[in-house]
Protein backbone atom coordinates (compact mmCIF):
# COMPACT_ATOMS: atom_id res chain seq x y z
CA UNK A 1 0.00 0.00 0.00
CA UNK A 2 1.34 3.45 -0.81
CA UNK A 3 1.66 6.21 1.34
CA UNK A 4 -0.66 8.28 -0.07
CA UNK A 5 -3.60 5.47 -0.32
CA UNK A 6 -2.90 5.40 3.45
CA UNK A 7 -3.25 9.25 4.08
CA UNK A 8 -6.85 8.99 1.77
CA UNK A 9 -7.52 6.17 3.99
CA UNK A 10 -6.80 8.55 7.27
CA UNK A 11 -8.58 11.64 6.19
CA UNK A 12 -11.91 9.37 4.68
CA UNK A 13 -12.10 8.26 8.55
CA UNK A 14 -11.60 11.13 9.41
CA UNK A 15 -14.63 12.57 7.57
CA UNK A 16 -16.95 9.40 8.44
CA UNK A 17 -16.61 10.16 11.70
CA UNK A 18 -17.11 13.30 11.52
CA UNK A 19 -20.30 12.81 9.65
CA UNK A 20 -21.37 10.27 12.15
CA UNK A 21 -20.94 12.58 14.78
CA UNK A 22 -22.71 15.84 13.84
CA UNK A 23 -25.46 15.24 11.83
CA UNK A 24 -27.33 12.39 14.45
CA UNK A 25 -26.14 15.32 16.78
CA UNK A 26 -27.36 18.22 15.03
CA UNK A 27 -30.08 16.90 12.85
CA UNK A 28 -32.11 14.74 14.34
CA UNK A 29 -31.44 14.10 18.05
CA UNK A 30 -34.17 14.13 20.77
CA UNK A 31 -34.66 17.45 21.35
CA UNK A 32 -36.10 18.67 18.36
CA UNK A 33 -39.16 16.45 19.67
CA UNK A 34 -41.51 18.43 21.79
CA UNK A 35 -42.45 16.23 24.93
CA UNK A 36 -45.84 16.83 26.40
CA UNK A 37 -49.02 14.70 27.72
CA UNK A 38 -52.24 16.59 26.07
CA UNK A 39 -55.18 17.24 28.22
CA UNK A 40 -56.99 14.57 27.46
CA UNK A 41 -60.48 15.61 28.68
CA UNK A 42 -62.93 13.02 28.03
CA UNK A 43 -64.92 12.50 30.93
CA UNK A 44 -67.60 14.76 30.46
CA UNK A 45 -68.07 13.42 27.01
CA UNK A 46 -68.14 9.89 28.21
CA UNK A 47 -70.38 10.71 31.15
CA UNK A 48 -72.91 12.33 29.58
CA UNK A 49 -73.42 9.00 26.61
CA UNK A 50 -73.59 6.77 29.58
CA UNK A 51 -76.20 9.00 31.48
CA UNK A 52 -78.19 9.48 28.52
CA UNK A 53 -77.76 5.52 28.03
CA UNK A 54 -78.85 4.80 31.80
CA UNK A 55 -82.32 2.59 32.28
CA UNK A 56 -84.61 3.68 34.59
CA UNK A 57 -88.16 2.70 35.65
CA UNK A 58 -89.88 4.20 32.67
CA UNK A 59 -86.64 4.04 30.09
CA UNK A 60 -84.14 5.34 29.42
CA UNK A 61 -82.55 8.81 30.49
CA UNK A 62 -82.82 9.57 27.12
CA UNK A 63 -86.36 9.18 26.20
CA UNK A 64 -87.55 11.00 29.64
CA UNK A 65 -85.49 14.03 28.42
CA UNK A 66 -87.38 13.33 24.85
CA UNK A 67 -90.83 12.88 26.71
CA UNK A 68 -90.12 16.16 29.02
CA UNK A 69 -90.30 18.24 25.71
CA UNK A 70 -93.23 20.69 26.00
CA UNK A 71 -94.00 19.30 29.08
CA UNK A 72 -94.56 20.41 33.09
CA UNK A 73 -93.16 20.01 36.43
CA UNK A 74 -94.49 16.45 36.38
CA UNK A 75 -92.15 15.34 34.13
CA UNK A 76 -89.20 17.71 34.82
CA UNK A 77 -89.30 16.65 38.82
CA UNK A 78 -88.56 13.48 38.75
CA UNK A 79 -86.09 13.68 35.80
CA UNK A 80 -83.98 15.84 37.95
CA UNK A 81 -84.10 13.33 40.40
CA UNK A 82 -82.32 10.72 38.92
CA UNK A 83 -80.17 13.09 37.25
CA UNK A 84 -78.60 14.02 40.69
CA UNK A 85 -78.46 10.82 41.71
CA UNK A 86 -76.64 9.44 38.32
CA UNK A 87 -74.42 12.43 38.59
CA UNK A 88 -73.40 11.51 42.35
CA UNK A 89 -71.66 8.23 41.45
CA UNK A 90 -69.46 10.76 39.56
CA UNK A 91 -66.43 12.20 40.96
CA UNK A 92 -65.54 15.68 38.99
CA UNK A 93 -62.64 16.35 41.75
CA UNK A 94 -64.93 18.65 43.85
CA UNK A 95 -65.36 20.95 40.40
CA UNK A 96 -68.45 22.60 39.72
CA UNK A 97 -70.35 21.20 37.17
CA UNK A 98 -74.18 22.05 35.27
CA UNK A 99 -76.47 19.41 33.83
CA UNK A 100 -78.59 21.19 31.37
CA UNK A 101 -80.97 20.42 28.49
CA UNK A 102 -81.79 22.48 25.73
CA UNK A 103 -84.78 21.68 23.71
CA UNK A 104 -85.76 22.83 19.87
CA UNK A 105 -88.32 25.50 20.96
CA UNK A 106 -85.07 27.14 22.89
CA UNK A 107 -85.98 26.15 26.43
CA UNK A 108 -83.28 24.70 28.59
CA UNK A 109 -83.96 23.05 31.68
CA UNK A 110 -81.39 22.31 34.59
CA UNK A 111 -81.29 18.63 35.39
CA UNK A 112 -78.48 19.03 38.21
CA UNK A 113 -76.03 21.48 39.44
CA UNK A 114 -73.36 21.82 42.03
CA UNK A 115 -74.44 23.90 44.77
CA UNK A 116 -72.21 27.03 43.58
CA UNK A 117 -73.60 26.47 40.51
CA UNK A 118 -77.45 25.37 41.59
CA UNK A 119 -80.38 25.76 40.82
CA UNK A 120 -82.45 29.02 40.86
CA UNK A 121 -85.10 27.71 43.99
CA UNK A 122 -82.38 27.03 46.05
CA UNK A 123 -80.33 30.35 45.56
CA UNK A 124 -81.65 31.84 48.84
CA UNK A 125 -78.98 34.56 49.07
CA UNK A 126 -80.52 37.38 46.84
CA UNK A 127 -80.90 37.62 43.41
CA UNK A 128 -78.90 35.62 40.96
CA UNK A 129 -75.86 37.45 39.47
CA UNK A 130 -76.15 37.90 35.59
CA UNK A 131 -73.45 34.91 34.99
CA UNK A 132 -76.01 32.44 36.96
CA UNK A 133 -79.17 33.90 35.50
CA UNK A 134 -77.18 33.01 32.19
CA UNK A 135 -75.65 29.77 32.90
CA UNK A 136 -79.33 28.74 33.92
CA UNK A 137 -81.12 30.26 30.90
CA UNK A 138 -79.17 29.38 27.61
CA UNK A 139 -76.49 26.34 26.81
CA UNK A 140 -72.91 27.30 27.46
CA UNK A 141 -69.48 25.80 26.24
CA UNK A 142 -69.90 22.91 27.69
CA UNK A 143 -69.49 19.10 26.33
CA UNK A 144 -73.04 17.88 24.36
CA UNK A 145 -74.66 15.60 23.13
CA UNK A 146 -77.69 15.44 20.94
CA UNK A 147 -80.70 13.21 20.49
CA UNK A 148 -83.70 13.31 18.38
CA UNK A 149 -86.85 15.64 19.56
CA UNK A 150 -89.87 13.26 19.65
CA UNK A 151 -91.80 16.66 17.78
CA UNK A 152 -89.26 18.10 15.34
CA UNK A 153 -85.54 19.31 15.53
CA UNK A 154 -82.99 17.97 18.18
CA UNK A 155 -82.76 18.42 21.93
CA UNK A 156 -78.77 18.80 22.94
CA UNK A 157 -77.72 17.90 26.66
CA UNK A 158 -75.35 19.36 28.12
CA UNK A 159 -72.72 18.96 30.84
CA UNK A 160 -70.46 22.11 31.67
CA UNK A 161 -68.00 20.85 34.19
CA UNK A 162 -65.66 23.57 36.01
CA UNK A 163 -61.73 23.84 34.82
CA UNK A 164 -58.96 22.18 37.14
CA UNK B 1 -5.39 12.29 -1.68
CA UNK B 2 -4.19 15.57 -3.21
CA UNK B 3 -4.84 19.24 -2.40
CA UNK B 4 -7.44 19.98 -4.86
CA UNK B 5 -9.40 16.47 -3.36
CA UNK B 6 -9.16 16.90 0.11
CA UNK B 7 -10.64 20.23 0.05
CA UNK B 8 -13.60 19.02 -2.37
CA UNK B 9 -14.35 16.24 0.32
CA UNK B 10 -14.13 18.82 2.66
CA UNK B 11 -16.27 21.34 1.34
CA UNK B 12 -18.73 18.39 0.60
CA UNK B 13 -18.81 17.29 4.37
CA UNK B 14 -19.47 21.17 5.43
CA UNK B 15 -22.25 21.41 2.88
CA UNK B 16 -24.00 18.18 4.08
CA UNK B 17 -23.26 19.97 7.99
CA UNK B 18 -24.58 23.16 6.70
CA UNK B 19 -27.78 21.63 5.25
CA UNK B 20 -28.39 19.52 8.40
CA UNK B 21 -28.37 22.28 10.26
CA UNK B 22 -30.52 24.84 8.08
CA UNK B 23 -32.85 21.97 7.97
CA UNK B 24 -32.73 21.58 11.84
CA UNK B 25 -33.39 24.68 12.50
CA UNK B 26 -36.74 24.72 10.31
CA UNK B 27 -38.08 21.77 11.87
CA UNK B 28 -37.92 23.57 15.13
CA UNK B 29 -39.63 26.10 13.73
CA UNK B 30 -42.34 24.02 12.15
CA UNK B 31 -42.86 22.12 15.61
CA UNK B 32 -43.14 25.77 17.19
CA UNK B 33 -45.74 27.06 14.74
CA UNK B 34 -47.83 24.31 14.73
CA UNK B 35 -46.99 22.34 18.02
CA UNK B 36 -46.55 19.17 16.80
CA UNK B 37 -45.48 15.84 17.83
CA UNK B 38 -47.05 16.06 21.64
CA UNK B 39 -46.71 12.88 22.84
CA UNK B 40 -50.34 11.45 23.29
CA UNK B 41 -52.02 13.28 20.67
CA UNK B 42 -52.57 10.29 18.59
CA UNK B 43 -54.00 8.82 21.26
CA UNK B 44 -56.46 11.67 22.52
CA UNK B 45 -57.31 11.45 18.72
CA UNK B 46 -58.26 8.02 18.57
CA UNK B 47 -60.49 8.35 22.29
CA UNK B 48 -61.88 11.55 20.40
CA UNK B 49 -62.72 9.75 17.54
CA UNK B 50 -64.13 6.50 19.54
CA UNK B 51 -66.44 8.56 21.22
CA UNK B 52 -67.53 10.27 18.64
CA UNK B 53 -68.19 7.00 16.93
CA UNK B 54 -70.05 6.10 20.14
CA UNK B 55 -72.57 9.00 20.58
CA UNK B 56 -73.30 8.72 16.67
CA UNK B 57 -74.28 5.01 17.31
CA UNK B 58 -76.46 5.99 19.80
CA UNK B 59 -78.03 9.13 17.79
CA UNK B 60 -78.89 6.36 15.30
CA UNK B 61 -80.62 3.67 17.67
CA UNK B 62 -82.53 6.65 19.24
CA UNK B 63 -83.42 8.22 15.72
CA UNK B 64 -84.62 5.05 15.20
CA UNK B 65 -87.30 4.74 17.82
CA UNK B 66 -88.34 8.46 17.43
CA UNK B 67 -88.35 7.68 13.90
CA UNK B 68 -90.72 4.32 14.14
CA UNK B 69 -93.13 6.79 17.04
CA UNK B 70 -93.37 9.36 14.90
CA UNK B 71 -94.10 6.84 11.80
CA UNK B 72 -96.69 4.79 13.93
CA UNK B 73 -98.96 8.12 14.60
CA UNK B 74 -98.99 9.17 11.06
CA UNK B 75 -100.16 5.63 9.78
CA UNK B 76 -102.27 5.69 12.51
CA UNK B 77 -103.78 9.16 11.45
CA UNK B 78 -103.95 7.73 7.96
CA UNK B 79 -105.83 4.51 8.70
CA UNK B 80 -103.01 2.52 8.20
CA UNK B 81 -101.61 3.65 4.75
CA UNK B 82 -98.99 5.81 3.12
CA UNK B 83 -100.63 6.51 -0.12
CA UNK B 84 -104.12 7.09 -0.41
CA UNK B 85 -105.90 4.61 -2.38
CA UNK B 86 -108.42 5.70 -4.78
CA UNK B 87 -111.34 3.42 -3.43
CA UNK B 88 -110.68 4.62 0.17
CA UNK B 89 -112.62 8.16 0.65
CA UNK B 90 -111.58 10.53 3.28
CA UNK B 91 -114.17 12.56 6.02
CA UNK B 92 -113.38 14.97 8.08
CA UNK B 93 -109.78 13.81 7.51
CA UNK B 94 -110.57 10.37 8.51
CA UNK B 95 -109.72 7.37 6.25
CA UNK B 96 -113.53 6.26 5.04
CA UNK B 97 -113.01 2.33 4.88
CA UNK B 98 -115.84 2.22 2.01
CA UNK B 99 -117.61 -1.43 0.52
CA UNK B 100 -114.22 -1.63 -1.38
CA UNK B 101 -111.74 -0.03 0.68
CA UNK B 102 -109.20 -2.77 2.36
CA UNK B 103 -105.66 -2.61 4.32
CA UNK B 104 -102.73 -2.62 2.28
CA UNK B 105 -102.01 -6.79 2.29
CA UNK B 106 -98.47 -5.29 3.33
CA UNK B 107 -98.87 -2.98 5.57
CA UNK B 108 -95.78 -3.63 7.13
CA UNK B 109 -94.37 -2.06 3.85
CA UNK B 110 -96.74 1.36 4.38
CA UNK B 111 -95.01 1.86 8.07
CA UNK B 112 -91.40 1.59 6.06
CA UNK B 113 -92.22 4.29 3.92
CA UNK B 114 -93.24 6.52 6.94
CA UNK B 115 -89.89 5.68 9.02
CA UNK B 116 -87.54 6.17 5.51
CA UNK B 117 -89.25 10.16 5.71
CA UNK B 118 -88.72 10.58 9.19
CA UNK B 119 -85.37 8.59 9.97
CA UNK B 120 -83.85 10.27 7.01
CA UNK B 121 -84.97 13.80 7.91
CA UNK B 122 -83.51 13.00 11.73
CA UNK B 123 -80.61 11.93 10.58
CA UNK B 124 -79.98 15.01 8.39
CA UNK B 125 -80.52 17.59 11.04
CA UNK B 126 -77.27 15.69 12.26
CA UNK B 127 -75.47 15.81 9.16
CA UNK B 128 -75.96 12.27 8.61
CA UNK B 129 -76.73 11.02 5.11
CA UNK B 130 -76.64 8.44 2.72
CA UNK B 131 -78.56 5.36 5.63
CA UNK B 132 -80.39 2.61 4.04
CA UNK B 133 -83.19 0.96 5.71
CA UNK B 134 -84.58 -2.35 4.47
CA UNK B 135 -87.72 -4.65 6.47
CA UNK B 136 -86.64 -7.99 7.75
CA UNK B 137 -87.68 -10.35 10.22
CA UNK B 138 -86.09 -12.25 13.02
CA UNK B 139 -86.32 -15.96 14.03
CA UNK B 140 -88.92 -15.10 16.41
CA UNK B 141 -90.85 -13.58 13.30
CA UNK B 142 -90.20 -9.84 15.06
CA UNK B 143 -90.20 -6.97 12.38
CA UNK B 144 -86.78 -5.64 12.11
CA UNK B 145 -85.56 -2.52 10.92
CA UNK B 146 -81.53 -2.57 9.45
CA UNK B 147 -80.47 0.12 9.02
CA UNK B 148 -76.60 0.55 7.55
CA UNK B 149 -74.85 3.54 6.58
CA UNK B 150 -71.46 5.08 7.20
CA UNK B 151 -70.32 8.41 9.05
CA UNK B 152 -67.85 10.77 8.02
CA UNK B 153 -66.09 12.11 11.31
CA UNK B 154 -62.85 14.49 11.09
CA UNK B 155 -60.63 15.66 13.80
CA UNK B 156 -57.27 17.41 13.92
CA UNK B 157 -56.64 16.44 10.10
CA UNK B 158 -57.46 12.63 10.42
CA UNK B 159 -60.29 11.22 8.78
CA UNK B 160 -62.39 8.67 9.74
CA UNK B 161 -64.98 6.64 8.31
CA UNK B 162 -66.80 4.14 10.45
CA UNK B 163 -69.47 1.85 8.98
CA UNK B 164 -72.94 1.34 11.73
CA UNK B 165 -75.08 -1.64 11.00
CA UNK B 166 -78.33 -1.30 13.75
CA UNK B 167 -81.28 -3.84 13.96
CA UNK B 168 -84.09 -1.78 15.17
CA UNK B 169 -86.62 -4.54 16.45
CA UNK B 170 -90.07 -2.82 15.77
CA UNK B 171 -92.43 -3.85 18.95
CA UNK B 172 -95.61 -2.64 17.51
CA UNK B 173 -98.16 -5.26 16.26
CA UNK B 174 -99.24 -4.28 12.88
CA UNK B 175 -102.09 -6.63 13.08
CA UNK B 176 -103.68 -3.85 15.41
CA UNK B 177 -104.96 -1.94 12.30
CA UNK B 178 -107.02 -4.75 10.98
CA UNK B 179 -108.31 -5.87 14.43
CA UNK B 180 -109.44 -1.80 14.97
CA UNK B 181 -110.64 -1.85 11.50
CA UNK B 182 -112.98 -5.46 11.67
CA UNK B 183 -113.94 -4.47 15.21
CA UNK B 184 -115.17 -0.99 13.77
CA UNK B 185 -116.75 -2.49 10.83
CA UNK B 186 -118.78 -5.34 13.21
CA UNK B 187 -119.70 -2.70 15.76
CA UNK B 188 -121.01 -0.22 12.95
CA UNK B 189 -122.70 -3.71 11.13
CA UNK B 190 -124.61 -4.84 14.21
CA UNK B 191 -126.00 -1.06 14.34
CA UNK B 192 -127.39 -1.08 10.62
CA UNK B 193 -129.19 -4.66 12.01
CA UNK B 194 -130.48 -2.54 14.98
CA UNK B 195 -132.00 -0.04 12.74
CA UNK B 196 -132.32 3.47 13.01
CA UNK B 197 -135.10 3.30 15.77
CA UNK B 198 -132.64 2.51 18.13
CA UNK B 199 -129.73 4.44 19.75
CA UNK B 200 -126.20 4.15 18.69
CA UNK B 201 -124.43 2.81 21.19
CA UNK B 202 -121.45 0.42 19.58
CA UNK B 203 -121.41 -1.08 22.95
CA UNK B 204 -119.13 -4.04 21.60
CA UNK B 205 -116.50 -1.68 20.83
CA UNK B 206 -116.69 0.74 23.83
CA UNK B 207 -116.72 -2.59 25.81
CA UNK B 208 -113.25 -3.79 23.70
CA UNK B 209 -110.37 -4.15 26.35
CA UNK B 210 -107.76 -4.55 23.56
CA UNK B 211 -108.33 -0.27 22.93
CA UNK B 212 -109.52 2.93 24.68
CA UNK B 213 -112.01 3.52 22.06
CA UNK B 214 -114.12 7.29 20.90
CA UNK B 215 -116.68 6.82 18.53
CA UNK B 216 -118.33 10.00 17.32
CA UNK B 217 -120.80 10.24 14.35
CA UNK B 218 -122.84 12.10 12.07
CA UNK B 219 -125.85 10.83 10.14
CA UNK B 220 -123.98 9.06 7.40
CA UNK B 221 -120.82 8.07 9.00
CA UNK B 222 -119.22 6.92 11.95
CA UNK B 223 -115.62 7.92 13.53
CA UNK B 224 -113.69 5.55 15.53
CA UNK B 225 -110.79 6.74 17.60
CA UNK B 226 -108.93 3.80 19.19
CA UNK B 227 -105.75 4.01 21.05
CA UNK B 228 -103.20 1.09 22.16
CA UNK B 229 -103.20 0.07 25.66
CA UNK B 230 -99.76 -0.14 25.72
CA UNK B 231 -96.89 2.59 24.85
CA UNK B 232 -94.69 2.69 22.32
CA UNK B 233 -91.17 1.83 23.69
CA UNK B 234 -92.80 4.21 26.00
CA UNK B 235 -93.36 7.56 24.26
CA UNK B 236 -96.98 7.05 24.32
CA UNK B 237 -100.20 4.96 22.87
CA UNK B 238 -100.47 4.88 18.99
CA UNK B 239 -103.93 6.20 18.15
CA UNK B 240 -105.81 4.26 14.88
CA UNK B 241 -108.00 6.63 13.47
CA UNK B 242 -110.81 5.41 10.72
CA UNK B 243 -114.42 6.11 9.69
CA UNK B 244 -117.12 3.73 8.37
CA UNK B 245 -120.69 4.47 6.51
CA UNK B 246 -123.33 3.55 8.71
Amino acid sequence: MLPEDIQDLVIALILIIALAVFVPFLGFSAKNYASQIPDVNDESKLFLINYLKTETGDGQIADLIALNEGSDHATLIPLQTLSKKIINFYYFRNRNYILKVGYPDGKVDILAASSPWNLPSVISTGDPTDEQKKRMSELGNGEKVKIPSLKSGLITVELEVENE
Amino acid sequence: MNKKAAMFATLTVMIMIAFTIGYSMRKDQILKENNLLKAGDSAKNIIDLTLKEEEIQFFIEKSAEAAAYKSLLDMGAKGGFFTKKEECGNAEGYTLFEEKCSLPIQIEQEFLQYFRNHFDKILAEYNLTGFSEELELDEKNNLIVKITGMADISTKGIRYQPEFETNFKVNFDFNDFSEVLNQASDCVQKERIKGQTSNLLFEDCRNDPSFDWVIKENEKIVFFDASTKDKFEGFGPILIRLAIPL
